[in-house]
């Protein structure tokens, strides 16, 4: 029994419903399920309005979660985004107001517009999956799922995240521009935002919570192992490398190629499945060496040429 | 001062220092060799490049290269009246590879010089073959190898890039190469004239004996501690006493010199050696450094001589041609011995011209009226030595009359060669048939090993006289002088009664002791090279063949062992596949490489990094005709590889599908 009939449908049904609002981008959108599934959040790294909030949005309404979004710019501070506690009259007490953060599908717009201070108080929550605020730890809801979208670095005015802070980001995606056919049809339609009350959930949070457990679920080989053993090895040995990826990244990959195992509906991981996520994965943690004149898409090319044990 | 010229080399590009430091690496041993101008204008030209790699200076236009050139080429035939040839060629060669240096712009050029680099590597050993110049070239080797693989692998104008992986490459690559160099070392057919010899220019003055002898003419002895030979005994060494290597015998005397027979002389067969042996015979191993003379050394006196030399009447041990390389021969010797008694020497022993010394003449007819027995009067010569003020010295006043008479009489100082001229021809003068051998005294034992090493430093000449009943006797007057007598300093004194290892001890000082420790030390490495490597020449390659059973003189068994050899290395190669492959044990994975192996035939072959999955679409799509069993084939792979529940009947059904699959490109 390799196949899972009925997680993969429903997932399936998933990018099927999404598909309709984000046009031909199947590639991205399924990147993107599969990061939510590995519990892992999202880094878009594009030009404005290619549609980075459009794929937020779709996704939490498709997966019948809540959603907010924070606009980073470079005056926001951590209570923007944690939340505040007010003293109120009436009751003589502190209450606590909670920011947007929290949220089930969380959109950081333009995280690089942000001071490091701001940025940092997103990423410890990205990580903690709670918010400790005035000596009180409040959990943030579950699932949770950030999609920071980031312009390009080469733009005026931004506060590019350390490289110890892009490994909290699983995968880091671009959207690029739509292909001339899926551009004449978004020109052609209405707004698609405006059509995203027509889409009907097709899970609820309860039902994602059950699949994210189905990922961790799927097996892994001894072989396959092996396989994301000798590609973090080849990280550490390549010369082209600065620094090679780490005990985390490499977890990072096996959990990746688990989730698109199973929106391939299968209970076991392939070297195809760690083929497909490794470039989202890995290429935002990867930093070419002073000498070496490959770009990170390069050193992924290489990193792909590794012998499948 | 030091920090801008840091900077300004900082601007070389690495691979251009490399080349650099390859190049002088190269040059330095050469250097010495050549015209000064010459050694001159090399760092010079070496330099300009450097300048202009750091962005200093312009390289000279075409036609100034072309003017430098021709001045060379013209200054080197005028010292060396020829252009080719073993000094002038390696000269010229030098010359062109650094000025190609100033004409270096593309990849070609930085190839022509690296190539020239390597063939003047190679041509280099024609001058010297010793073990510091080995390590040497293969440095530099190391160096020139290493920034080939840096221009290699730059191309794009080869300037950037660390240069620790091309090292790293270039030793590994240089390792790799060695067991080849080994067996090619071993077993390539090697000419019989020297390895490297090239004897038209080789023969340059080298130290050593001299056919002639002449006292009187030269003015001081020479304090080279150059090695003569090296010996190895089979058993413990006799005492260092009791070790004349004969080298020379002078039987002809001309009132002024002695001189050896020339050759050819009659070969004495070994039937008629007249040798009583009084003591056991010493067995022994002489290396002995390339002299350009024909004669051998062997220690008095020799029993049993190498296969390929001659012995004549005087027991002078000849090779059949000049040694101009390393020689390496075994002999056998009593030091007690009865020679020649049965019949008495012919009158060439006896020989003095006429008129030459006349008070020679007169004090052996006082010594032979006092003395009619032979050795009495040999005693009594020894005690005139004894008690009239004679002494030794290592520079003693030149001789331009008689020189017998000049230094028996008046000098009196002077060093072996006198005492045993002098000693020879008063011998003679009284009836006693004598004659001067000259070659070796005593020998240093290196005490880290068992090997004895005779220097330049240890050359000595003594008397063979001829006595009724007991033949031929050997006499060293020299030794008959007392320690006081002796006007220089008295740790040069010939013969050398201490024993080196007591040397060792007593020496004053720990440096001295550590410095002397280390000669030692690079004396046995250097012994040992010679031995296994210089000293493997035609003759040894012939033996280790004939030890290995193979007649090296027929073909088709030489070519047997290397086809079995060849084999041999293939079989290890196949050994070594599987055993780092080992870890096959996994069936699927053997069955799936049987597949693999068949889809080759087809020119399909897994790309770096393509999945398993991936290659198997690629294989159905271009075999249409067996593209559902190929994916059928995939799939269960895939189950056994990396699916929970894989089972024996999966692993069968594989099995079975691949031996059963037939390939076909057609639908």
């Amino acid at each position: 029994m390799d196949r899972l009939p009925q997680p993969a449908d429903r997932l399936a049904l998933v990018l099927d419903q999404a598909g309709r609002i984000i046009l031909g981008k199947p590639r991205a959108l399924r990147l993107s399920l599969a990061a939510l599934l590995a519990r892992g959040h999202l880094l878009i790294e594009d030009l404005p309005g290619v549609g980075k909030t459009t794929l937020a949005q779709t996704l939490a309404r498709v997966l019948g979660l809540d959603f907010n979004r924070i606009q980073f710019t470079s005056d926001l501070l951590p209570a923007d985004i944690l939340g505040v506690s007010v003293f109120e009259q009436a009751t003589s007490r502190f209450t606590f107001h909670p920011g947007p953060i929290f949220a089930q599908v969380v959109l950081a717009d333009e995280i690089n517009r942000a001071t490091p201070k701001a940025q940092s108080a997103l990423l410890e929550a990205m990580e903690e999956r709670q918010v400790s605020l005035e000596g009180e730890t409040r959990p943030l809801p579950e699932p949770f799922f950030v999609i920071a979208t980031q312009n390009p670095r080469h733009q005026i005015g931004t506060f590019p995240l350390p490289e110890s802070q892009l490994d909290r980001f699983l995968m880091r995606i671009t959207l690029g521009y739509p292909d001339a056919a899926a551009e004449r049809a978004l020109l052609a339609g209405n707004d698609r935002r405006r059509r995203l009350p027509e889409l009907e959930p097709v899970l609820d949070a309860d039902e994602l919570r059950e699949l994210q457990r189905t990922v961790d679920a799927v097996h892994a080989s001894d072989a396959l192992l092996d396989y994301v053993q000798a590609l973090v090895r080849a990280t550490r040995e390549s010369p082209d490398i600065a620094v090679g990826l780490s005990p985390r990244a490499g977890l990072a990959l096996l959990q990746a190629a688990r989730a698109w195992a199973l929106l391939d509906g299968r209970d076991h991981v392939l070297p195809d499945d760690v083929q497909a996520v490794l470039p989202a994965v890995v290429a935002h943690r990867l930093r070419p060496a002073g000498e070496s004149r490959l770009g990170s898409e390069g050193l992924v090319d290489r990193l792909l040429e590794t012998p499948v044990p | 001062m030091n920090a801008r010229l840091a900077r300004w080399l900082a601007r070389v590009p690495p691979a251009h220092r490399l080349l650099l430091i390859g190049l002088a690496m190269l040059a330095l041993p050469h250097l010495l060799r050549l015209p000064a101008w010459l050694a001159l204008a090399i760092p010079a030209l070496l330099l300009w490049r450097l300048a202009h790699d750091a962005g200093r200076v312009r390289l000279p236009s075409r036609f100034v290269l072309l003017g430098l050139v021709a001045a060379a080429v013209a200054g080197l035939f005028v010292h060396y009246r020829t252009l080719i040839g073993r000094d002038a060629g390696s000269a010229l060669l030098l010359f062109l590879i650094a000025a190609k240096l100033l004409e270096m712009h593309r990849r070609r050029d930085v190839y022509v010089v690296l190539f020239l680099a390597d063939f003047l590597i190679v041509v280099g050993f024609l001058f010297e073959q010793s073990l510091p110049y080995t390590l040497w070239m293969g440095a530099t080797l190391l160096i020139l190898l290493a920034a080939q693989i840096h221009f290699a692998r730059h191309p794009a104008g080869g300037d950037d890039g660390p240069l620790g992986p091309d090292l790293r490459l270039a030793t590994r690559l240089l390792l790799q190469s060695l067991p080849l160099a080994v067996v090619l070392f071993l077993f390539f057919p090697r000419p019989g004239g020297p390895l490297w010899g090239m004897p038209e220019d080789a023969l340059g003055a080298r130290t050593g004996l001299s056919a002639t002898l002449s006292p009187g003419r030269i003015s001081h002895l020479s304090d080279d501690d150059a090695v003569a030979f090296r010996v190895r005994f089979r058993g413990p060494p006799p005492p260092p006493g009791r070790l004349y290597w004969r080298g020379l015998v002078h039987v002809h005397f001309d009132g002024r010199s002695w001189y050896a027979p020339h050759h050819p002389v009659p070969a004495l067969q070994p039937a008629e050696l007249d040798l009583q042996e009084l003591s056991d015979p010493v067995h022994y191993t002489v290396t002995l450094e390339p002299h350009d003379r024909r004669w051998l050394f062997v220690l008095d006196a020799p029993l049993s001589v190498p296969l390929d030399t001659v012995i004549t009447v005087d027991r002078q041990v000849a090779s059949p041609r000049p040694v101009s390389e390393l020689k390496r021969y075994s002999a056998i010797s009593v030091l007690r011995y009865r020679l020649d008694t049965r019949h008495r020497p012919g009158p060439v022993y006896l020989a003095v011209p006429d008129g030459a010394a006349p008070r020679t003449r007169a004090l052996a007819s006082r010594l032979r009226a006092a003395q009619a027995d032979d050795r009495a009067l040999v005693n009594a010569a020894l005690d005139y030595l004894r008690s009239e003020p004679f002494f030794y010295s290592r520079q003693p006043p030149l001789l331009p009359d008689d020189p017998i008479d000049g230094f028996l009489f008046d000098s009196r100082i002077g060093f072996c060669e006198h005492y045993a001229s002098a000693f020879a021809v008063l011998l003679r003068l009284a009836g006693i048939p004598a004659r001067v051998v000259s070659g070796y005294q005593g020998g240093e034992p290196n005490p880290l090993d068992d090997y004895l090493i005779v220097r330049q430093s240890d050359a000595h000449a003594w008397v063979e006289a001829w006595l009724a009943g007991e033949g031929w006797v050997r006499i060293d007057p020299t030794a008959a002088i007392p320690a006081e007598r002796i006007l220089e300093t008295p740790e040069r004194l010939r013969p050398r009664r201490a024993e080196a290892g007591d040397r060792v001890q007593t020496a004053p000082g720990w440096l001295q002791r550590g410095l002397r420790r280390i000669g030692f030390v690079w004396d046995m490495l250097d012994e040992r090279w010679n031995q296994w490597i210089l000293g493997f020449d035609r003759h040894r390659q012939i033996d280790l063949l004939q030890r290995l059973g193979i007649d090296p003189f027929d073909w088709r068994a030489t070519a047997g062992l290397l086809g079995a050899l060849a084999v041999l290395a293939l079989a290890g190669l196949l050994l070594y596949l599987r055993w780092r492959d080992r870890e096959t044990h996994d069936p699927a994975i053997r069955i799936w490489r049987r597949l693999c192996r068949r889809l080759a035939r087809h020119g399909l072959v897994p790309a770096p990094g393509e999945t398993p999955r991936a290659f198997g679409r690629r294989c159905a799509r271009k075999m249409q005709g067996s593209a559902r069993d190929l994916e059928r084939i995939v799939a269960l792979y895939l189950r056994l590889r990396y699916a929970p529940d894989a089972s024996g009947r999966d692993l069968e059904e594989m099995q079975r599908r691949v031996r059963g699959l037939k390939l076909d490109e057609k639908a």
